[in-house]
């Protein structure tokens, strides 16, 4: 259960990010024997809403979530999960345009990724990319590093451009993460 | 109006013609039958009716035909099977186009004129999603998932050119339908008769036949007479393109590399026979059409006029498609239709009636409402349109229960009884997919809702007939699901459930309306990702791209961005590499080129930036670019391969933001990561580059690669030349600088020129700062610099006369830092400019980096403030002029220094003329505290002697200037034995300094050396560094009280413990020093002579007045008078203090002789020692006076301290030095400076608004009312003598004991009143059990001591008894003779017997005894 933080500025460059490894057991672990079959990025994550609409009873939820094991820790693959976080901003922007939240649950999907965001009144968008629904602990975390990154803003060497490298900063953050993700 | 279907779900035809059909059209240059029919589909302005007898128009009204035999034998194959090679043939398909696609479309992208409005289409779409379209909507073979496939219909086809038409008809009509038990039998079985013109059989004749067949067959029949002229044949006339089917399998026998799978799993039973395949033609009929136009056919087999909707053309004449037509549309028109509309009708009426409760409910709550909403259960004259019809249920001699009754309930036991092997096309789908088809959807939608709630598919189709709502996606995402979910019937074979999510992503893009489709309501792009799901196959992947592109329509360019690359990098892996190449391309371009944002321009303004200088994410690009060149690489581009995996080395910008990305929890792996990266990237360029260079060594040279980063820093690259040998701290060597310059200051205007020239001949070195900005190790190679010459206007070539260093093979560390020095040397006087650095990145990619740095910001003018202007660049710059003023030195022996504290080191410097010019001057600055002392000749042979003589004095008088100023720098003698005055140019000196190691510890010793060649020219320096270690030996501690004694005035001990592990260490002499103070002589013996290892020796030494003391009044006047000038406020004068005469007093073992200070030699140690001391001691206490006026303040020696010189030796090593003690004061000083500091505190005071300046006078008047000047005691010390024990006959009376007080004044200046009152109780006296004694006589006595005087005042005292007793019951009162003082304060001290020196004696009765 990996979970990936980007803290973007208004113009979208990442200032701060984060891969948070949890300890926390994956909350739906039925493996399915297709799920063998696949290359481990891409498995298909569509299936957690549908039981309501399609009345099959039988129809198993085809979530899959391979035991735990840590995917994608860097490498060839960062750049895919950078570029879910830069795609879902589409959506980040086109909804924020139509209402004023300023947390927004699971915003878009990609494969087994959820993506939830959180817009703070000054235009920075905190993205988190996971694999499990937690959105009351999101939420919280969110607050959480929404009042961090507040507190950095008090600096008054900090501006909307500079990157965050203050190691309490990423200390406290990750405390965070740990206690709710 | 209903939306137009897909063609995919169009009714499906099977064509039966006897071989004489095939071999008419064969003849004829057409097409096969099936195509030649296909090709009048779709019909427009076909009217059906629903079941509530609505008329519904369809625009158009497709078809699909197909050769029955054909698709039999499709139908056949395991499904499985058919499902991978159906992927593996569009992969096929779409990998040979791909690389045309690509072609016209980068074409129409770089808006390339020539290609014309015909690549203009794939604006709005893309070949690889048309190719896709087509291929899967061409698949017409039936499958057991729905029965879209299943033929609707079958028509059986004779000609009028058999032999027998009615026998071949009838014989077609017995052939069994080889199809699996699975297919959906019911189907319309039609007769047509084909008449060609040249036909044996008349027109009559031909006529009666039809009629026969009518008679036998019913009214599903047609006589279709065609001219088919031969020869010539027709113009073409353009038709539209067939879509591509799938090739047959090839046959089993040959199949052996297919899987095990293979065969077909038809049960034994139901074994077909087989199909007579000698009646047919033997020739293989391709899936393309056989007769085209010549010059279409080649360019039809492969790429872009086949996806042409005008790439095919039918040669028939106008009479003969008239006669296709009207037969095509009176099959559809009165048969196909009529006999679809009957079935929905009756198969409803079943559905309807097996839901009898759900459909009373609809009716009641539509009776409740009064909606008109269409029921399942609307209920309509089952009248058939065309009347009872005995064919209308298919005669099949295959399923006899369909020939002999025709009823409904018939059909009903068809379908119930297992039509279907997996139960999935029932007779209710089909009931929805007809509905569906004739454009009853109100009908087909219900139908389906319910086969939905039933979890029997449905999904898929809702989309494509319900109006645009969210539930529309949910319905796409469920149909998906289903496919994949375990329950699926072919949930093992991902294959087939893959072809299917393409298909139902193919239908739903071209069913729903494209604004619907892409609108926020749907994101309809997102299905087709969803249908791609986890496949790597190509044709999943082009839905990706596809959803890329629609994305891209719409513009959300960052989703389109991210499936591109999705799509890209599987299509990479599958081998369609132009493909991937293209679409890598554009998710670059879509990533880079950000979408404008809606922000304040003053987001950047603020912060002075650029918008367009976006980054974003950080390892985005690379990892898109890598792909890239990875992928042109083995394309063949090197050269492209190469830039793009040098644009990689980039290192990350900023490690420190790197890092705070990395998890450092799991730390360790994730900066591996870091490091594997531009690890793999420079693997990466280091093999391309090196194949592109050795294949293309031209290119290579034209392409001018640049690498990205740079190794070079400008800012720390400097020039060091070799005189200017900075080791150590460069503010030391400030100081030496400024200490000539302040000493030189008053002897003339010379400078000391910085020596920032090198000498013709001579190596001046360039320290280049190189910093390796990767994660990964690299090497440099001929790593140099570029120099030219300032003056000549030719700034590329090198000079001649210059010779710069080539160093090769440097291999930086991950991200070190290495200075690296390049020597160079000019072979004549010129100015030079270094203006680059070059080298070989990885010997490979030669690099050229500029050393220039920015010129500073230019704040002259408005426009320089408004604007950023910078004054031109700075390059460093070298004069090289002849070598006129040069002087080497150097250490002779280099060897680490360990010093024991005190020693004193001969070190010799050998110093050369390397200069063309004599040398006349020379002098050498040192550091403020080293103890350094030049040797000269004669001082060496003084001192040989002033050691060995054993009877040496053992007082001596030194006359030190007592100032506190730095010492002057030594001037070096010059000149040799000749007697010349000047060093010339090539000879060399030695010169021979003795080292006084008096501080523990790590040190340098760094001296500067200034010479010049005559009087009034400029000064030039070398420098020499020689670092060394003194280990300490001896812990001191040194104390003095005043002495009980009369033969003293103080008493001092000297502790003194050996630290050193090594023993052998021999005190050999203590010397006292002190302008005051002299110690007596007549302890030598206790001066020892060996001290152990960790033992501690104490040595005490009386201390006494020295009597020739001499200019102590005189010191203590200048101190007072300039800390006078300070407390005013008012700069002291710049005299100096008077001299002092000191006395040294020896103590050293008898028979060895002592040790002298008063050469010059250990003079200039004492007094360094002591101006160290004394200028530590003075900053310690005065912060506030400025450093440098210490030494007009303050004077070298406090008159009142005593100094002790330890000296040691080491035995056998011939190592012997000394330790100086500083800092003991003795005697008694009345408070000098009190009236001054009392006038400056009561003067008025002139207030200041700063609170600090305040703070900073009370601090100034506390530290000099503090300091030792200041300081101030009881002068007079009491004695008190007693007998200790007395013996007394008491028979005699009270004894009277006589006790003797010796009060001694210690004030060297000052005479003292003092009176000593007995039996007075001091204060602070506690009570013990000793007995006080009685005192006789006068109890008050008053004395007048001269300074250093005594007095001795007798007294007696009464003992009645014997015992013990005290004397402790007196006081002291001091006043001191203020004479001198114009003070209102006396100094008045009172003093009782101390506690510690209690003073007793007993009395013994002698009566007894």
């Amino acid at each position: 259960m990996s979970h990936h933080l980007y803290l973007l500025s208004p113009s979208d460059t990442p200032l701060y990010s984060l891969t948070h490894y949890s300890s926390k057991p994956a909350q739906t672990t039925t493996t399915s024997p297709l799920a063998s079959n696949l290359p481990s990025w891409s498995t298909s994550a569509f299936a957690g809403t549908l039981t309501a609409l399609s009345g099959a009873t039988s129809a198993t939820q085809a979530h899959h979530v391979q035991g735990g094991t840590v995917r994608i820790g860097g490498g060839q693959d960062r750049h895919v999960i950078q570029m879910i976080a830069n795609a879902s901003l589409d959506v980040v922007e086109e909804v924020v345009r139509k209402d004023n939240m300023m947390y927004l649950k699971s915003v878009d999907k990609f494969n087994e990724w959820t993506v939830s965001a959180f817009v703070t009144p000054g235009n920075m968008k905190f993205v988190l990319l996971h694999e499990a629904r937690n959105d009351d602990g999101i939420k919280s975390f969110f607050h959480e590093v929404w009042e961090l990154y507040v507190k950095t803003m008090l600096n008054p060497f900090h501006t909307a451009h500079t990157p965050i490298r203050s190691p309490v900063f990423d200390a406290r953050v990750r405390a965070s993460a740990k206690k709710y993700l | 109006m209903p939306p137009t279907l897909p063609v995919s779900l169009s009714p499906h035809i099977c064509v039966l013609a006897s071989p004489d059909v095939h071999e008419l059209f064969e003849s004829s240059g057409l097409p096969p039958i099936t195509q030649t029919l296909q090709s009048f589909v779709p019909l427009p302005n076909v009217t059906t009716r629903t079941t509530s007898l609505t008329s519904v128009v369809h625009s158009t009204f497709a078809l699909r035909f197909s050769d029955l035999v054909d698709t039999e034998n499709s139908a056949h194959e395991d499904e499985d099977r058919r499902a991978a090679r159906t992927m593996d043939w569009i992969s096929a398909r779409v990998s040979n186009r791909a690389a045309d696609w690509v072609r016209v479309m980068e074409a129409q992208a770089s808006g390339d004129g020539s290609a014309g409005g015909k690549e203009g289409i794939w604006k709005e779409k893309t070949p690889w999603w048309e190719e896709l379209r087509r291929c899967v909507e061409g698949d017409c073979v039936p499958n057991s998932d729905e029965g879209w496939n299943h033929p609707a219909a079958i028509i059986l086809t004779v000609s009028t050119r058999a032999v027998n038409p009615l026998q071949a008809l009838q014989d077609l009509n017995t052939r069994p339908v080889d199809f699996p038990p699975w297919v959906e039998p019911t189907a319309l079985r039609y007769y047509l008769i084909i008449h060609p013109a040249n036909s044996e059989l008349t027109d009559p004749i031909a006529e009666a036949l039809f009629n026969a067949v009518k008679k036998q067959y019913g009214l599903h029949s047609y006589l279709l007479p065609l001219v088919l002229p031969a020869d010539p044949l027709p113009a073409p006339v353009p038709v539209p393109a067939l879509l591509p089917r799938l090739p047959p399998p090839p046959p089993p026998s040959s199949a052996f590399d297919t899987p095990p799978l293979a065969p077909a799993p038809t049960p034994a039973g139901l074994v077909a026979p087989n199909t007579p395949r000698g009646l047919m033609s033997p020739m293989p009929r391709s899936p393309g059409p056989s007769v085209l136009a010549p010059g279409h056919r080649d360019t039809s087999s492969q790429g872009l006029s086949q996806t042409s909707p005008t790439g095919y053309a039918l040669r028939l004449s106008e009479a003969d498609i008239q006669q296709t037509g009207k037969f095509v549309r009176e099959f559809v028109v009165m048969s196909l239709i009529p006999w679809m509309e009957k079935y929905v009708i009756d198969w409803n009426e079943n559905f309807s009636s097996s839901r009898r409760l759900p459909s009373r409910l609809f009716s009641s709550t539509r009776r409740l409402f009064g909606s008109a909403a269409p029921s399942p259960a609307v209920t309509t004259p089952s009248t058939p349109v065309h009347g009872p019809n005995p064919s209308i249920s298919s005669v099949s001699s295959r399923f006899r229960t369909h020939q002999t009754n025709s009823s409904i309930t018939s059909i009903t036991s068809v379908s119930s009884a297992g039509t279907l092997v997996d139960g999935t096309v029932t007779q209710q789908r089909r009931l929805a997919e007809f509905a569906t088809m004739l454009g009853d959807y109100k009908l087909a939608t219900s139908i389906w809702e319910a086969l939905r709630k039933e979890g029997r598919g449905g999904s898929d189709v809702l989309p494509l007939l319900l109006a645009p709502s969210p539930a529309l996606s949910l319905h796409a995402a469920h149909a998906l699901a289903v496919l994949r979910s375990p329950s699926n019937p072919h949930f093992q074979s991902p294959g087939h459930a893959q072809l299917r999510a393409l298909s139902y992503a193919v239908r739903w893009v071209t069913g729903i309306d494209r604004r619907d489709f892409l609108g926020p309501v749907l994101e309809g792009e997102r299905w087709l990702v969803q249908a791609a799901g986890s496949a790597e196959e190509p044709p999943s992947m082009i839905l990706y791209a596809h959803a890329a592109f629609l994305s891209e329509r719409k513009n959300a360019r960052r989703r389109s961005a991210l499936w591109y690359l999705l799509a890209a990098d599987h299509l990479e892996k599958a081998g369609t590499k132009s493909l991937a190449m293209f679409l890598f391309r554009r998710a670059h371009d879509l990533y880079k080129s950000q979408a404008p944002k809606e922000l304040s321009p003053s987001f950047w303004e603020s912060e002075a930036r650029d918008p367009a200088d976006w980054t974003g994410f950080p390892s985005v690009l690379p990892g898109i670019e890598h792909e890239l060149g990875r992928l042109l690489y083995t394309t063949g581009d090197t050269e492209g391969a190469v830039r793009f995996f040098l644009g990689l080395l980039r290192g990350a910008s900023d490690p420190s933001a790197s890092l705070s990305d990395e998890d450092r929890a799991v730390g360790k792996a994730a900066v591996e990561d870091q490091f594997t990266t531009d690890k793999v990237y420079l693997e990466d360029f280091r093999v391309a580059a090196k194949h592109f260079k050795a294949t293309e060594p031209e290119k290579w040279k034209s392409a001018s690669l640049q690498l990205p980063v740079s190794f070079c820093q400008p800012k720390q690259t400097k020039v060091r030349f070799p005189g200017n040998n900075f080791e150590g701290d460069p503010k030391e060597w400030t100081r030496r600088e400024e200490d000539w310059a302040e000493f030189w200051a008053s002897r003339g205007k010379e400078k000391l020129e910085r020596s920032s020239k090198a000498a013709v001949d001579e190596y001046f070195w360039v320290d280049l700062g190189m910093r390796n900005p990767l994660d990964v190790e690299v090497n440099l190679s001929g790593l140099s610099i570029v120099v030219r010459e300032a003056s000549s206007l030719d700034a590329s070539s090198m000079p001649d006369f210059v010779e710069v260093e080539v160093v090769d093979g440097v291999t930086l560390g991950p991200r070190e830092y290495r200075t690296i020095p390049v020597a160079v040397r000019c072979g004549r006087p010129a100015s030079l400019q270094i203006t680059h650095v070059v080298f070989e990145f990885l010997s490979l990619l030669p690099v050229t980096e500029s050393l220039a740095l920015r010129g500073r910001r230019l704040h002259d003018t408005t426009q320089q403030r408004q604007n950023k202007a910078y004054a031109s660049d700075i390059l460093i710059e070298v004069d090289v002029e002849d070598a006129g003023q040069r002087l080497r030195a150097s250490f002779v022996d280099d060897r680490h220094l360990i010093l024991i504290e005190g020693e004193y080191k001969r070190l010799k410097l050998w110093m050369t003329n390397s200069g063309s010019r004599p040398i006349n001057e020379a002098w050498m600055v040192s550091g403020r505290e080293d103890e350094l002392w030049i040797d000269s000749d004669e001082a060496v042979a003084e001192e040989t002697p002033a050691a060995s003589s054993s009877q040496g004095p053992l007082t001596e008088t030194l006359d030190s200037s007592n100032s506190l100023r730095r010492r002057e720098p030594y001037g070096l003698p010059l000149g040799d034995s000749q007697g010349s005055s000047d060093l010339a140019p090539g000879e060399s000196m030695q010169v021979t300094l003795t080292l006084h190691a008096s501080q523990v510890g790590e040190r340098d010793l760094g001296l500067l050396f200034i010479f010049r060649e005559v009087s009034c020219a400029p000064f030039w320096c070398v420098r020499v560094t020689r670092p060394y270690e003194v280990i300490p030996v001896f812990r001191l501690a040194a104390s003095a009280e005043p002495s009980r004694s009369v033969d003293h005035s103080y008493g001092l001990s000297l502790e003194v413990e050996n630290l050193s592990e090594t023993g052998n260490l021999r005190l050999t002499q203590v010397t006292t020093i002190s302008p005051l103070w002299a110690s007596q002589s007549d302890v030598r013996a206790h001066c020892s002579d060996i001290v152990q290892p960790q033992q501690i020796t104490k040595i005490h030494l009386g201390i006494d007045p020295w009597e020739e003391s001499d200019g102590v009044q005189a010191t203590l006047q200048f101190v007072s008078s300039k800390l006078q000038a300070v407390l005013h406020g008012v700069q002291p004068d710049d005299s100096d203090p008077p001299p002092l005469r000191l006395a040294c007093k020896h103590i050293s073992k008898q028979g060895t002789g002592a040790r002298s200070l008063a050469i010059p030699l250990m003079a200039h140690f004492i007094h360094c020692g002591q101006r160290t001391y004394s200028t530590h001691r003075a900053q310690m206490a005065h912060r506030y006076i400025p450093y440098d006026s210490h030494p007009r303040i303050f004077p070298l020696f406090n008159p009142y301290s005593i100094d002790v010189v330890l000296f040691w030796e080491l035995d056998g090593e011939g190592r012997s030095g000394h330790i100086l003690v500083p800092g003991l004061t003795l005697g008694a000083s009345h408070a000098y400076l009190d009236s001054m500091i009392d006038e400056a505190e009561s003067a008025k005071v002139k207030r200041s608004m700063y609170a600090e300046t305040q703070r900073e006078r009370s601090d100034i008047i506390r530290a000099i009312r503090e300091s030792e000047w200041n300081a101030e005691m009881d002068p007079t010390v009491v004695t008190t003598c007693v007998k200790g024990t007395v013996r007394h006959d008491f028979s005699d009376g009270p004894c009277s004991v006589s006790v003797k007080y010796i009060l001694k004044n210690l004030s060297p200046t000052h005479s003292s009143r003092v009176t000593l009152r007995l039996a007075a109780v001091p204060p602070d006296t506690e009570t013990t059990a000793l007995l006080s004694p009685r005192y006789a006589g006068r109890l008050t006595h008053r004395r007048e001591i001269e300074p250093y005087g005594t007095a001795v005042i007798y007294s007696k005292v009464w003992a009645t008894r014997p015992g013990s007793f005290r004397l402790d019951e007196w006081v002291a009162e001091t006043q001191v003779t203020t004479s001198g003082r114009t003070h209102t304060r006396h100094l008045r001290y009172v003093q009782g017997p101390p506690l510690e020196h209690r003073v007793c004696f007993s009395v013994v009765d002698d009566s007894r005894s």
